[in-house]
């Protein structure tokens, strides 16, 4: 297992998770949400090629428009 | 401009800041701002903004005022149900602070109207309540090189950001594009705390207060989400994307 941080809090993933299962995990649908990894926005094309390296500060930022 | 006794009194706690002083009142004074959506949001914005005494809002909204709006949108009363938004902020605005000079805008923003309607103001809070309205006040922001106060709200959690045109990340570098439609629901399918709102759009009129005066750290390139249930705000470094749509470079 490796440590990473997602939204601030410490979490222990399986190495070589990427971005589509971390999400899949939090049961988000990757088209609700931005993804940031150590403060760079990821294109949602990378999602499944994104591994996760130990270390790596993870956000994620949901869609929302109501006002 | 030379403050008269009696705007020196209605504004004096805010003079009385080393901070803010007779020069930044008058800032306040001379600033144009215009506030897009005029529902749980833009309520709290309009009132702190012409309370503070900034000059002239322009407000825009379409809407008229409906019964399930009022435990959040606080400027209208039961007896304004049905009445335009526009024409209830402009009267209470008038009674809160005659000096300021409110701009009725009684439209939905359009790709045709959008950067007239902008034209004349230096600053711009985005209250709105959907992702067209959302992205045609970001590009156009971007274009007129307007800093742009973001705001949105989702059942117990909100979000606001500020940006500052090819200074710092927009809305569109960190969601490039609008999600399907159907897929994140709106506050009237979901729900939202009303309370929720006033939180929010008071980060939006303090940081709209800070930017014009020129004090403190606003949150450009910064977003700030805040959650009711657990009481924390999360604040996120968001950097300029180099292959944004709009202000990609
Ligand atoms: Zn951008």
């Amino acid at each position: 297992m490796i440590k990473i941080k997602v939204n601030g809090e410490e979490w222990q993933v399986e190495p070589e998770t990427n971005i589509a299962n971390l999400l899949s995990r939090k049961n988000l649908s990757p088209h609700i949400c931005a993804v940031e990894v150590n403060r760079q926005i990821i294109a949602k094309e990378q999602y499944v090629a994104l591994v996760l390296q130990a270390g790596d500060e993870v956000e994620i930022i949901r869609f929302m428009a109501g006002g | 401009m030379v403050l008269n006794k009696e705007q020196l009194e209605r504004y004096s706690r805010q003079i009385i800041l080393p901070e803010v002083g007779v020069a930044g009142q008058e800032k306040l004074l001379a600033a144009k701002v215009l506030i897009v959506g005029l529902g749980g949001l833009g309520c709290p914005v309009v009132l702190y903004l012409a309370g503070g005494g900034v000059g002239t809002l322009g407000v825009v909204d379409s809407d008229l005022v409906e019964l399930s709006n009022l435990p959040r949108q606080i400027i209208y009363t039961t007896d304004d149900v049905g009445k335009d938004k526009v024409a209830v902020v402009s009267a209470q605005i008038n009674k809160l602070n005659p000096e300021v000079k409110v701009v009725p805008r009684k439209l939905r923003l359009s790709s045709d109207s959008v950067k007239e309607v902008l034209k004349s103001y230096d600053l711009v809070v985005d209250c709105s309540d959907n992702f067209p309205t959302r992205y045609l006040l970001n590009d156009a922001c971007v274009e007129a090189k307007k800093t742009l106060v973001y705001g949105a709200l989702f059942q117990f959690e909100g979000q606001v950001m500020v940006v500052s045109p090819s200074k710092s990340a927009c809305y569109r570098c960190l969601f490039p594009a609008a999600p399907p439609p159907g897929l994140v629901p709106s506050c009237q399918e979901v729900g939202v705390l009303g309370a929720l709102a006033g939180v929010i759009g008071l980060l939006q009129a303090t940081e709209t207060l800070k930017l014009i005066l020129g004090i403190g750290e606003p949150l450009i390139g910064k977003l700030i989400i805040f959650n009711a249930l657990e009481m924390n705000f999360r604040r996120v470094d968001v950097s300029r994307n180099i292959k944004c749509p709009v202000c990609g470079y």
